[in-house]
């Protein structure tokens, strides 16, 4: 059974569509990575399955059963975190407490909290030396890395990353994409990755979909993508 | 730029129309009372439709309307109570006005203009606001019209009853006033003006890309409006011909904005059809009220039921269909749609 | 002289600010500006009336008034505001004032036009004297009550779990969600907060004016809405610091206009907000950063 199916899924704002059919699954342990140009409707993918947007139609399963019409806060209970495209920290809220307040659903167990606390700053430690700092004051690659971390802190089974690289220096994505590598290695956790920068995320990639205009136009394995050199033709059409 | 196209030329066919139905449903039923009703719909139907061409256009909803009524109300009354009366009615007037009295008419579109001038130069620094803080800064301009209003009594006779004013209101009166507000209010809707307020209501920065002035679009819509609702308070003043501070505050604004939701702020239909259906809805319990009275069937005062009534009414109409019953579009284009089917 | 006027500036600037605190509370969270929020005053003052007479202290008579008040305020949130709130701003400012006008109307009907008087203990109104100033000692009970309050309620937003998450809630709600933090709990936490400090500025009011109408709630909403335009409307420091300031604007033209004017205090006071919007139309305090639009 995968952890997570994405059936014929389709995403208005009002009369524009955003998704016009996406059939999509993770399985676990897997990274799966959606790629596409801007506008191809991947964010409002993710956004759906995270409980956040409006689905037109379709079903989005979780470990079997349904989630579909659940709210955001429940389809984190389940054990999808997500971080969302424009990071979303809490600009005035120190860094500390955006990770505690990541850890809300696990406040009845300390021993939890304080366990993933020190795991994310193990995999973070710039965010320790600024733990007592606004979040708002942190440089761009730092707020990535804080919502990523206070995404753990609810020790999800599903992590769902909208773009980890927007608006990032090249220098920056390489050490974003270096710490979710090192987060693969280090726990079981499945990860569906939303992203326009291929090549970094084809890296870490087990499996690739291609989204383009709201459909799925084509997916496969990313050992054999990696090889493949057409993007632009499937990024953008005939 | 006026643009008179198929569907406003139905418009104001259709509301012509209409008004001379109710002045002819007004003739057949022949009561006197029914002329008052009737009377004080039209006003109403300025006072909406007025608050119509602010609210609607801008997308910011106004309690100060009423305020700007009473100003039309108090306005062209001290004007127009003849001179001998004058001296009975207000003792401390200050001299040029005691002497001058102007005919009814007249003073009714002075105390439109004024009521315009307070407006222009009381609101022009808040229409840089936008949204909570542009309503709560409105309702704080009806408390502020309330607390000058009764506190100069030398104009206005204070708290106390203000009277002598003549009854110049006929039903025919405020007929031709009312047809004239729709008029007024359907150039502004299509005047540039109109749209490029419509256009900061619906995205502030694009609109402001193409040229559009918030602050001052805005300002102007006040002005208008405000002097729609002088008018209306001036033809009001002059049909129940004494009245007070009380008469323009909360209850009245609260019917007014009821008017306007459940009619629909965008359109000027909407606010006719809010002004009919509130009307009727509160003639016919007023006089149920006062049948539960007289019957002695329940010993109970019924005092506030309207209100009552009208509150749920609203949350009713908020929750079911937020936009009113005339949402988008204007009976002009609806009637086109129907029977001329252009695309 | 400026003792006393600093000891009555504080006295009422209490009022004030545990006012316009409640306000904001709701709107930096929903956005949403409640009307009905001055009818809390109402019940307040209606409760303790009709509490009168009973075999209870009053103490307790404030107590049950408060609880309430806040049930009031809860009450307000699932009839005037989740009904609409997906809907538009306009529906649901339009909503909690139908509800305004629900209550004032209900009192109307169900007890009287009529003022009636609420009786509150009578050493409130005695007088302390010290440093050359003569207040009642309500005036000293206001300070400390606010004091109190704030400090409690400021701890409360900055240290515990549920503060943090009705924070991070006011600056980006459907993020916390994504965290979680469950909307339904935080919002109830806010309307019941804001029923509380509500009822806590109510009761004060009432020690100061005794007697309860039906169109009671109209001045402290006034009150608690320029305060918190004036002070920035989505920060909670701002309302407080709006609500002394306010405060500190009508006691100042309280002293100094003659007399023949001071009924139009009101018009003063509003001219002066105006002026102050003038110059900062987001308020003394700006907000919570914020990449959305308000």
């Amino acid at each position: 059974m995968n952890m997570l199916e994405v059936k014929n899924l389709k995403v208005n704002y009002g009369q524009v569509v955003a998704v016009k059919k996406v059939d999509l699954h993770v399985a676990k342990g897997e990274t799966v990575v959606l790629l596409g140009a801007n506008g191809a409707g991947k964010s409002s993918t993710l956004l759906s399955i995270a409980g956040v947007s409006n689905k037109g139609e379709g079903e989005v399963d979780f470990l079997g059963s349904s989630i579909t019409k659940l709210s955001p806060e429940k389809i984190l209970s389940l054990g999808i975190a997500t971080v969302p495209e424009n990071r979303d920290i809490f600009p005035d809220l120190l860094v500390e407490e955006n990770i505690v307040l990541g850890g809300y659903i696990n406040r009845k167990n300390s021993k939890i909290i304080k366990q993933t606390r020190n795991e994310v700053y193990d995999l973070f430690p710039i965010l320790f030396e600024r733990k007592n700092q606004v979040a708002g004051t942190l440089s761009g690659g730092e707020q990535q890395m804080l919502a990523i971390g206070r995404a753990l802190m609810s020790t999800p089974k599903m992590l769902l990353l909208d773009e980890p690289s927007l608006g990032l220096a090249p220098t920056i994505v390489e050490k974003i994409y270096e710490h979710i590598a090192q987060l693969k290695k280090n726990s079981d956790l499945t990860i569906l990755l939303v992203e326009q920068h291929a090549m970094k995320a084809l890296s870490i990639a087990d499996r690739v979909y291609f989204l383009r205009l709201g459909e799925i136009v084509s997916s496969g394995n990313a050992s054999e993508l990696k090889n493949t050199t057409d993007f632009k033709k499937i990024y953008f059409g005939e | 730029m006026k643009d008179f196209t198929n569907e406003n030329f139905i418009n104001i066919l259709f509301f012509f129309g209409l008004f001379l139905l109710i002045y002819a449903l007004n003739i057949f039923m022949g009561t006197a009372i029914f002329e008052r009703i009737l009377t004080n719909l039209f006003i109403y139907i300025i006072l909406v439709v007025g608050l119509q061409v602010f609210m609607g256009n801008s997308g910011i909803l106004s309690f100060a309307h009423i305020g700007y009524m009473s100003i039309g109300a108090y306005c062209s009354g001290i004007f127009s109570i003849p001179v001998k009366m004058k001296s009975m009615a207000l003792p401390d007037l200050y001299y040029f006005i005691q002497i001058t009295t102007f005919d009814p008419v007249i003073c009714i579109f002075i105390g439109g203009i004024f009521a315009a001038i307070v407006a222009a130069v009381l609101t022009l620094p808040l229409m840089r606001l936008n949204d909570a803080a542009a309503v709560i800064t409105s309702f704080a301009v009806l408390m502020v019209i309330h607390s000058i209003v009764v506190g100069w009594s030398a104009v206005t006779n204070g708290p106390r009853t203000f009277f002598g004013v003549p009854k110049a209101t006929t039903l025919e009166l405020a007929m031709i006033f009312s047809f004239a507000a729709v008029i007024i209010a359907f150039l502004y809707k299509n005047s540039r003006f109109g749209l490029l307020l419509r256009a900061t209501r619906d995205n502030e920065v694009a609109a402001e890309s193409i040229g559009a002035n918030t602050v001052y679009l805005r300002w102007f819509a006040v002005i208008v409006s405000a002097f729609l609702a002088g008018i209306a308070g001036g033809l009001w003043g002059h049909f129940i011909t004494s009245f007070s501070p009380k008469s323009f505050y909360l209850r009245e604004t609260f019917l007014v904005i009821s008017m306007i939701i459940i009619g629909g702020s965008f359109t000027v239909t909407g606010a006719i059809a809010g002004a009919l259906f509130v009307t009727i809805g509160y003639e016919f319990l007023r006089w149920i009220e006062k049948v539960i009275k007289f019957s002695d069937a329940i010993k109970f005062e019924f005092i506030g039921l309207t209100e009552i009534f009208l509150s749920i009414t609203m949350i009713v109409f908020l929750v079911t269909k937020p936009k009113g019953l005339f949402p988008f579009l204007e009976i002009g284009e609806i009637i086109k749609k129907k029977f001329f089917n252009k695309e | 002289m400026i003792l006393q006027f600093i000891v009555d500036v504080l006295s009422l600037g209490s009022m004030y600010a545990l006012f316009a605190l409640g306000l904001v509370l709701v709107y930096g969270i929903l956005k949403l500006v409640n009307f009905a929020y001055g009818e809390l005053i109402l019940v307040i003052g209606y409760s303790i009336f009709l509490l009168k007479g009973s075999p209870f202290p009053w103490f307790f008579m404030s107590f049950i008034a408060i609880i309430m008040c806040i049930f009031t305020s809860i009450a307000t949130d699932y009839v005037a505001f989740r009904p609409v709130r997906e809907k538009s701003v306009t529906a649901v400012l339009i909503t909690s004032f139908a509800f305004a006008t629900l209550l004032q109307n209900a009192a109307l009907l169900l007890i009287s036009a009529k003022p009636k008087n609420v009786p509150m203990p009578s050493f409130l109104s005695d007088s302390v004297q010290f440093l050359g100033v003569i207040t009642p000692v309500r005036n000293l009970i206001s300070i400390l009550v606010a004091v109190v309050c704030l400090f409690i309620f400021f701890q409360f937003m900055k240290r515990s779990l549920l503060g943090l998450a009705m924070r991070a809630s006011a600056t980006n709600f459907n993020m916390a969600r994504m965290l979680g933090i469950p909307a339904n709990l935080v919002i109830t936490t806010a309307f019941a907060l804001s029923g509380l400090l509500a009822g806590i500025a109510g009761t004060l009011w009432m020690s100061k004016i005794s007697m309860v109408f039906p169109g009671i709630g109209l001045e402290p909403l006034l009150i608690a809405f320029i305060a918190t335009v004036i002070g920035g409307m989505r920060s909670i420091q701002g309302a407080v610091l709006g609500g002394f300031i306010l405060a500190f604007i009508d006691m100042s033209f309280n002293y100094l206009l003659p007399q023949d004017i001071l009924k139009f205090r009101d018009a003063f006071t509003f001219s002066f907000v105006i002026l102050i919007l003038v110059i900062r139309p987001e308020g003394l305090i700006r907000g919570p950063a914020t990449g959305a639009r308000t």
